[in-house]
């Protein structure tokens, strides 16, 4: 139990370091993404330390539950391919544009205005939100030079049922539940001519 | 917390987009409302997610 805690912790450590300082490792003329690597390496890590039997891994793969990785990950595919395709498509650079057009000068509009939009998207899309978060923050940040970077932290719905959906989280004030939570907020002016700071903006947002 | 910094005014203008393909995009949206819809009530109905 103490290894798997401490693997665990570790892991989570290394990969929000990883993604906010060594995004890439270059192995001659190939680029990998850390994060991936990190994760596979706390997994094999547990399996290699006998805290995880591999009957139980391939048990889990297989279970015909709602919890299945497999199919949450083909849940997860194909709702990403169907926001790629609304953002070739310039929906959320439309809404991007519709949101800072109603919110005027106004960054406390603007945020409000994000929290509803976001709210809405996540209702919509539970699992893909940080996705569609992602895209939406990222059509919109450059548009505008806000002095505050308010991206807003909607944590992913509170699922009545692991991974299930339920009719009940499509309800908007169960599904905004927990309160949003402005996780960044640095002077964009200024970050902006800070290439780090501006790159820790980003994997900020790309890591929620 | 956050409150001084969110009373400055936004500096700059949003920029127009204009979707061309409404088509495509009433077709995407609609598929996105009836994944969501079926998503919502799959485990009502005997569904697989």
């Amino acid at each position: 139990m103490l290894y798997s805690v401490v693997i665990c912790a570790l892991t989570c450590m290394l990969l929000i370091l990883a993604v906010l300082f060594v995004p890439k490792i270059k192995i001659g003329s190939w680029a990998v993404d850390l994060y991936w690597v990190v994760a596979l390496a706390g997994a094999v890590a547990m399996v290699l330390a006998k805290q995880l039997d591999v009957d139980v891994i391939d048990s889990t793969l297989a279970a015909d539950t709602v919890i299945n990785p497999l199919k949450i990950l083909v849940l997860f595919l194909s709702m990403t391919i169907l926001s790629i395709y609304l953002d070739e498509l310039g929906f959320f650079s439309y809404l991007a544009d519709k949101t800072l057009e109603k919110t005027g000068a106004s960054q406390l509009r603007l945020f409000v205005y994000l929290y509803c939009i976001v709210s809405l998207l996540t209702v919509s899309l539970q699992t893909t939100s940080s996705f569609f978060r992602l895209r939406l923050s990222s059509a919109i940040l450059p548009r505008t030079h806000v002095s505050v970077l308010c991206l807003i932290w909607l944590p992913n719905l509170w699922p009545p049922t692991h991974g299930t959906w339920r009719l009940s989280s499509a309800i908007l004030p169960i599904s905004i539940w927990p309160p949003p939570t402005v996780s960044v907020s640095l002077p964009i002016s200024r970050s902006w001519r800070c290439p780090l700071l501006r790159r820790v903006q980003w994997r900020f947002c790309c890591f929620n | 917390m956050f409150c001084k910094q969110l009373q400055l005014p936004v500096v700059g203008t949003p920029e127009k987009h204009v979707i061309t393909d409404k088509l495509s995009l009433v077709v995407g949206i609609a598929h996105l409302a009836v994944c969501t819809v079926l998503l919502s009530v799959s485990s009502y109905i005997g569904l697989k997610m």
